[in-house]
Formats: C-alpha cells, sequence, structure tokens
C-alpha cells in the first residue's frame, strides 16, 4: 500500500483495533466481520505492512502460540503461528535437533508464523535448504473466513495443492497461518567457522563458485564488507575428524589458509542488529551472477550490507531517502526485495524492486481472498 | 465444447504431421503407467515450442475441450490418463536442456527432458539433479513437476519441488508466464511451489529452471539381511533416532526379493524375510566418519547378514535390484496395482503387521517395498486381470490399505499423486473446506476445468475407463516403478 493510503485523518478517526484470538475459531470469526485486516506475529519485521491503512484490523497471533505435536523421531513438529522460535529452539535442542532453514531473529522473539510469513531463512540455509523446503502442513483462515488445511504431518505427501509452500514469504496476504507442521533434523556433532578476507567481488563470486560446486559439508557461506574489500565466512557442520580434513581441501582449493573465528564475530548476521533504526532493512535474493551489480547498486545509495547462502541473500541497510531510487535500481536488475523493518517513523515497506504480481497470483488471490480482506503488498 | 472447431485452430497452428487422430496413433496414448485404466483421447497433439503449446491451449480454451499434457507416460496414478473428449498434449518434443550453469549451479530445460538426461549433462561440471524416481530413464522433469515426483534420496535431499526454482507456465486460458526465478532464495508467496505437484490442474509448465547439486564423492552402501520386516523396520529406527542421516533407507520384503531375482538377477541373504539398504553419502570424508557409526548400529540390530558394497558395480547391483522391484512383480503376476500410502515412520511396524493381516484375509498377495526413511510405502497387490472380480477385489484391498494410512496419522500418496486412482481418498484426508478450497483455487485458473479434468477430485467428471495389460513399456522392461 502507498504511504499515502494512511493520511492522517485516519489516523485520528479510525484507527483498527487490535484483536487477539485465543482459538482458531475464534481467529476465523473475525476475519469473517473484518473489513480489512493485517495478520501480526510478534512484531520483529513490521517492514513488510508497514505501508498497510491504519484503520485495518490488526489480527495479533501472539495468543495462538505453543507446540502441539513434537516427534523427535519422526523429524516432525507442529506449532501454532505465534509460537517463539525461541521456544521452538529450547525444545529441539533437548533432542539434538534443529530447525535446519536457521531463522534469523530468534533471540529478538520471532515467532515461527512470522518467520515463515517472511520466507525467512538464515546462514545455515546452505547445508540443506530454506524456508520452503522444510514447510510440510498448515491450516490458514483464508478471506472467506474458512478454516483450511493444507498438506500433512508426514516428511512426504503428495496429495492435494502445495498450500504450505505456497504461502511462505505470502507475508500475510491471502490468508492468516494459524499452524504450521514443519520438518526438523539432527543437529550437527560440530560447527566451525573460518574466515577469508580482502577479497574484491569478482573473487568473492569466484570463491563461492571454487566451494558450492564441491560436496563439502558447508553449513554457512556468509559475505559482508570490510573497508573496500570484502570477507568471507565458511562455516563447516558435521563430525569434527572430517571437517578437519575439508578444512584441508578447502586450503588448497582457495589457496589461502582459512582463519578461524569464533561464532560470535558474526552472530550479528544472524540477528541483523548491525542495521540502525534509523536505516531501511531490505532483504534481496539474488542469482549469483547479479551479485556484483546489487553491490554497485548498494554503494550508490550509501548502504550497508551483509550476504548470506553464498551470496544469493543480501541483507541491505537502505538509508531512508533511498528507498524509491534502491527501488529502481533493483527494478533495473530484475530482483524484487522485501522490507523487513522500516526506517523509524517511515511508512516505507513491502516488496520493492521488480514486480512478482502477475496473472497467477491474482487468479489465486481471487479464489482464496475475493475481497481483498488481507490486503496486496507493493511490488 | 465444440471439439472440430478447436481442431480447425489447431491445425492452423501445427503442420499436420503433428496431429495425430487415427486410431493406431491415439492407442499408443490410452494408457500411463496405472496400467489398469485406458481411455482413448479424440487427438494427441506434439508442439514443438512454447509458442506451440499456447495456441494448442488457447484452442482448447475458446471450444471448452479438455486437455492433458503428457511426458513419458510413466505416472502410476493415471495422472496422464487421457479425457474420451479431449486432446493429448505430447511434450516428448520440447526436450530439450537449454541451459546449463554451473557457476550458478542450475539448469534450465523444456518441459520434455528426461530426468537422467539432465543429470548425464551436468555430470562434466561435477554437479547432478537430485530427484531420482525409478522410472528416471525415461521420465521428463515436466511429469515430474506436475507431480512432485519422490525417489529414494527424499529424507535428506526432498523432492522435486524442492529443486525447482523457476517455471515458465501456460496456464489454461494460454496466458504466459515465469514464476519464481534463478536464485534459492526468493521473495514469495512460492508460487512455484504451489504449480509444482499440481498435476496438470493449474495449467502446463514448458520450461523449468532446477538446482543442481554437487555430486557426492563418496557412497557407502549397505545391504542387510534381517529374519523379519519388524527387525528391519526396528534398524530403521535405530538408524534415524541416532542422528545419522542416510541420503537413502529402503526395505524390500521376501516377496520383492524373490520378483527381482528372477528379474534381474539380484542376490538376498538367505534366510531373510527382509532386507534393509541404507546409503551414506556426501564428502568422502564424511562419509568415512559416518560409515563406522552406521556398522555399529546395524551390528546392534541383530542382522542375519550384512553385503557392504565394495565398489561402484556392487552399489549399482543393489540399487538395480531395488529399482527393478516394481516391474519384476509382474514376474509373479499378471497383473498388480502399487500403492503409496505414507505413514509416520515410527508406525511403520503397525502398517505392515495391518497389510499382512488384509492380505492373509482377502489371499490377496501384497509384496512390499518402501521408502522406510521417510514412510513412503509401496505395497504391491497382485491380481489377475482376466478373472472376474479380482481388479475390484484388489482395489478394494488398496483402499483398505490407503485408509490404514491416514488412521495412523499419515497420507494417501507419497510421490505418485493421486491422479485418477486416489480420487474417492482424497476426502479421507481432507475436509470438504480444504478440498473446496483447492477448487477454488483451480476455477479461478480454470473455469471449465480444461486442463486435466477429471483428476485429483473426488466427484470430478471421470473419463470411462476400460481395464487394460500391462503398460507397453514396462512390459518391454524400459519402464519400471517406485
Amino acid at each position: 500500500m502507498n504511504p499515502s493510503n494512511a493520511t492522517e485523518a485516519d489516523a485520528a478517526s479510525n484507527r483498527g483495533r487490535v484483536e487477539r484470538p485465543e482459538t482458531p475459531d475464534e481467529a476465523a470469526r473475525i476475519v469473517a466481520a473484518s473489513e480489512r485486516i493485517v495478520v501480526v506475529g510478534r512484531g520483529t519485521k513490521p517492514g513488510p505492512r508497514a505501508g498497510d491503512p491504519v484503520s485495518a484490523i490488526r489480527l495479533d497471533l501472539s495468543a495462538l502460540s505453543g507446540i502441539l505435536e513434537y516427534e523427535p523421531t519422526e523429524f516432525t513438529l507442529t506449532a501454532r503461528a505465534g509460537t517463539p522460535l525461541r521456544e521452538l529452539r529450547a525444545a529441539l535442542e533437548e533432542n539434538g535437533q534443529y530447525l535446519p532453514f536457521d531463522p534469523p531473529l530468534v533471540d529478538a522473539g520471532a515467532s515461527l508464523g512470522g518467520t515463515l510469513a517472511c520466507g525467512l531463512s538464515g546462514p545455515g540455509r546452505v547445508r540443506f535448504g530454506g524456508a520452503r523446503d522444510f514447510v510440510l502442513g498448515l491450516r490458514f483462515v483464508d478471506g472467506h473466513g474458512t478454516i483450511v488445511r493444507g498438506g500433512g504431518k508426514v516428511v512426504k505427501n503428495a496429495a492435494g495443492f502445495d498450500f504450505p509452500k505456497f504461502f511462505v514469504g505470502a507475508c500475510g496476504e491471502f490468508g492468516a497461518v494459524l499452524e504450521w507442521t514443519v520438518k526438523v533434523f539432527p543437529l550437527p556433532p560440530v560447527r566451525r567457522s573460518f574466515v577469508v578476507d580482502g577479497l574484491d567481488p569478482a573473487r568473492a563470486v569466484d570463491t563461492i563458485v571454487r566451494l558450492t560446486t564441491r560436496p563439502l559439508d558447508l553449513d554457512a557461506l556468509d559475505l559482508r564488507p570490510e573497508g573496500e574489500r570484502i570477507a568471507m565466512r565458511i562455516r563447516m557442520a558435521g563430525e569434527p575428524e572430517s571437517i578437519e580434513r575439508q578444512v584441508g581441501t578447502i586450503a588448497s582449493l582457495l589457496n589461502v589458509e582459512p582463519a578461524e573465528v569464533g561464532a560470535i564475530a558474526w552472530y550479528e548476521l544472524d540477528d541483523l542488529t548491525w542495521c540502525g533504526a534509523d536505516r531501511t532493512l531490505v532483504r534481496v535474493p539474488t542469482p549469483l551472477g547479479k551479485f556484483s551489480a546489487l553491490l554497485a547498486a548498494i554503494d550508490a545509495e550509501g548502504a550497508d550490507w551483509r550476504a548470506s547462502a553464498g551470496g544469493q541473500l543480501v541483507w541491505v541497510s537502505l538509508p531512508a531517502e533511498g528507498f524509491a531510487s534502491f527501488g529502481r535500481r533493483m527494478a533495473a536488475l530484475g530482483l524484487t526485495g522485501l522490507t523487513i523493518r522500516p526506517s523509524s517513523g517511515s511508512p516505507r515497506g513491502g516488496r520493492i524492486g521488480s514486480s512478482i504480481e502477475r496473472t497467477f497470483l491474482t487468479r489465486v488471490r481471487q479464489a482464496l481472498d475475493p475481497q481483498g480482506r488481507f490486503g496486496v503488498l507493493d511490488a | 465444447m465444440n471439439f472440430d472447431a478447436a481442431l480447425d485452430e489447431i491445425r492452423r497452428a501445427l503442420p499436420a504431421e503433428r496431429i495425430v487422430l487415427e486410431a493406431g496413433g491415439l492407442a499408443a496414448f490410452e494408457s500411463d503407467g496405472l496400467t489398469a485404466f485406458a481411455v482413448r483421447p479424440r487427438a494427441v497433439v506434439v508442439p514443438e515450442s512454447e509458442a506451440d503449446v499456447v495456441a494448442i491451449v488457447t484452442a482448447c480454451a475458446r471450444h471448452r475441450v479438455p486437455y492433458v499434457a503428457r511426458g513419458s507416460g510413466t505416472s502410476l496414478s493415471g495422472g496422464s490418463l487421457p479425457h474420451q473428449d479431449g486432446i493429448v498434449i505430447a511434450l516428448n518434443r520440447m526436450n530439450a536442456i537449454l541451459r546449463i550453469d554451473p557457476r550458478e549451479r542450475i539448469a534450465v530445460v523444456q518441459a520434455g527432458a528426461i530426468n537422467l538426461a539432465l543429470s548425464a549433462k551436468a555430470a562434466p561440471h561435477g554437479l547432478y539433479y537430485a530427484p531420482d524416481p525409478s522410472s528416471q530413464q525415461i521420465c521428463t522433469i515436466g511429469g515430474n513437476v506436475a507431480f512432485n515426483s519422490g525417489g529414494a534420496h527424499c529424507l535428506k535431499y526432498g523432492m522435486t519441488a524442492n529443486h525447482v526454482l523457476g517455471l515458465r507456465v501456460v496456464l489454461p486460458d494460454g496466458t504466459v508466464e515465469s514464476l519464481g526465478g534463478e536464485s534459492c532464495e526468493q521473495v514469495g508467496p512460492d508460487a512455484v511451489g504451489l504449480f509444482v505437484g499440481s498435476e496438470g490442474l493449474l495449467g502446463i509448465a514448458t520450461e523449468v529452471t532446477v538446482r543442481l547439486l554437487p555430486k557426492p564423492q563418496a557412497f557407502h552402501t549397505v545391504l542387510a539381511g534381517y529374519a523379519t520386516l519388524e527387525q528391519a523396520g526396528d534398524a530403521v529406527t535405530r538408524i534415524v533416532g541416532s542422528g545419522l542421516l542416510p541420503g537413502a533407507l529402503e526395505i524390500m520384503d521376501r516377496l520383492s526379493m524373490d520378483a527381482a531375482h528372477a528379474a534381474v538377477g539380484a542376490k538376498y541373504p538367505a534366510g531373510c524375510e527382509a532386507v534393509l539398504i541404507v546409503e551414506l553419502d556426501g564428502a568422502g570424508d564424511w562419509v568415512d566418519v559416518e560409515r563406522r557409526r552406521l556398522e555399529r548400529l546395524i551390528a546392534d540390530s541383530g542382522p542375519v547378514e550384512v553385503l557392504i558394497a565394495d565398489d561402484a558395480d556392487e552399489r549399482l547391483k543393489i540399487w538395480k535390484g531395488r529399482k527393478s522391484a516394481f516391474s519384476a512383480v509382474g514376474r509373479l503376476s499378471p497383473d498388480f496395482i502399487v500403492q503409496d500410502g505414507v505413514v509416520p515412520r515410527t508406525k511403520l511396524a503397525e502398517a505392515l503387521r495391518g497389510i499382512s493381516a488384509m492380505s492373509r484375509e482377502t489371499g490377496i498377495r501384497v509384496a512390499n517395498v518402501f521408502h522406510a526413511g521417510d514412510g513412503n510405502l509401496h505395497p504391491l497387490i497382485m491380481y489377475d486381470g482376466r478373472e472376474p472380480g479380482a481388479l475390484e477385489r484388489a482395489e478394494e484391498l488398496a483402499g483398505r490399505i490407503v485408509a490404514l494410512c491416514v488412521d495412523l496419522g499419515g497420507s494417501i500418496t507419497g510421490e505418485h499423486g493421486v491422479g485418477m486412482e486416489k480420487r474417492q481418498f482424497l476426502s479421507r484426508m481432507f475436509s470438504e473446506e480444504d478440498i473446496a478450497a483447492m477448487k477454488r483455487v483451480r476455477h479461478s485458473l480454470d473455469p471449465d476445468e480444461i486442463s486435466n479434468r477429471g483428476k485429483v477430485f473426488p466427484d470430478a467428471e471421470a473419463p470411462s475407463l476400460r481395464m487394460y495389460g500391462l503398460h507397453p513399456l514396462e512390459a518391454a522392461g524400459q519402464v519400471s516403478r517406485l
């Protein structure tokens, strides 16, 4: 939505109620009775819906919280959307397991539902895949106010349309997801991180290619600026003995001895604390081939960045005034980003860059939310 | 519906030799991998480009003629069974591998490209395409996309949907658009995820962008024989519970071993009611370390005998036996139905006991081959189609097995899709509201249900069927099932 939709008159006379359902049925009734809804989780990622009209009713899912089923031997877990990731992490770690898509903002209090709605994966997605690869089933309220179940609760299922995948990244459009079933994996025995620095963009891309086209037990491959150069973190996961040997392989592949670092030095990439409140935080997926051009666009805006997923995901910390021009630069590159956090006091949010809304999505919206109760994001 | 008007339009767009109308030519398309059924379509058309597909679909849409897109016709759920009033769009000539980009680790292929051909083309770059249905020598990527095909390595690597990054699709009204992209990360909603596995109901994928993985450097493949099926199942629980994540975890029962032995000479330890196949894969160092843990776990699970593949040849032999098991059952019985239910892994033993009790009670032989790692069963229900009522009895048993899977908390299908075969079971898994939501999506894209009409939904208008024998490709040993 454009910021102009949220006029000051709106704000004064018609600020939307906050509804906090305690049961799925209650959530469905609220949706059915409301003209315009914004689904809210635990508030760590206000960016995607920053532009919604203030008169919209906030459907706060934080009371729909808690693990419903967890079968460690089945590798499956079902939890309500409002469940804090922290709670999931604790339950999983007790059983030596984890969410392999490695969601960020766990300690900031992010919920499972908000994380999947934004389609967020963390550095560890390099090993087995991202959020979309670990969703198995869901229950959501569609725009008709009906509760719909999709997918299943087993690790393999090909029955019916794959609504679970569709809702990853949907940002509260099309419906409100109340419950997710996800696949989990055993934690690796150990993780070790190494740093290679002093790279220019071309060399960084080349290093990524060298590492990712070989069967190494990479667990994360992150990059960050360091002065005029780029530093790369390589995180390995697996058996101590096998990692030891693979570090040798990497050293000979890259012709440098990677320096070992503690996890703490790169902690900020997991928790995004490096992006100040006066900046807009945007998540930009890109093919590796456009990585260098994207870095140039970021530089041109005077923005800061961190990259993850072997250069295929770039987090951009953008000066508030650069939102529109950065959007144009991304559109020119054929890239689409998602605002995760707007800069303080700014209503600029949603998707930016190249538009993803075309016939297919429009038709699905007509089916699931014909009255547009859940709104439509920009781009 | 005006078939003749649609055909006229198609004739203006495609040369005559790519439009098949005579009975002999149509006969080859009557059936797919679900051999019990056959339907003769009105026409088969063979597009060579996206523009051809658009012309065909647009003509069908304008005149409300149903169509079925088809690759190699290996669907085990009857997903590519023709409609008797409709057109089969045979995508086999659109089989180009358009691009292999080793730096991005992606490939762009046309829908008719063969699964194994893609891996072969990627091999010189040290890469491969992970999903490996048993029919991979012949099945197409487009078909894999339609049915979200699996294979033996899903526990660790996921299904087709986990490997598709982007699609070019022709929607049922003839609109062409691109979904997804070339990055492993995307800004959602995940339209690609919804399209993959929609069984042709939401349109036709003409181009597919997939991710490629580095070929594992090393494999460690073990075949362990057990006195009982239950012991083999317990071994699976132990292995998975230990935190090991094998690339494959497969079980075959005695009947399937006998079949594989008869068909391809596969050898199995004597005195075993079940064999477990475990495969570790990855970087050489990692496999080295894991194999020691696996050896201990297997030794503790009380096997009768353990065979370890010492080289690539022995590994291939183990897999040949496993992957031939379906068609091999054809040696034991003139006809059979393959089921595809999923149960939670911890309920495997209970499911197998249930199936074996049903088999005893009905006197119908059932062989079991399954992806134990992800609880995906493949009971092979044997019958003789010439015997009156035999197919019906076999189908009834199949229905009871599906019901058992759902009751145990599983799914009616793990990787074969709903298709024709399991339509009546969809409502065992989903409520009326769930199915209504899927139908709304379908009707929003395809109000006249022209795209693969009669599939997936319980009350869908079914093509009229007649019984048929073994799939010709299967009888010739060119296709096997998984």
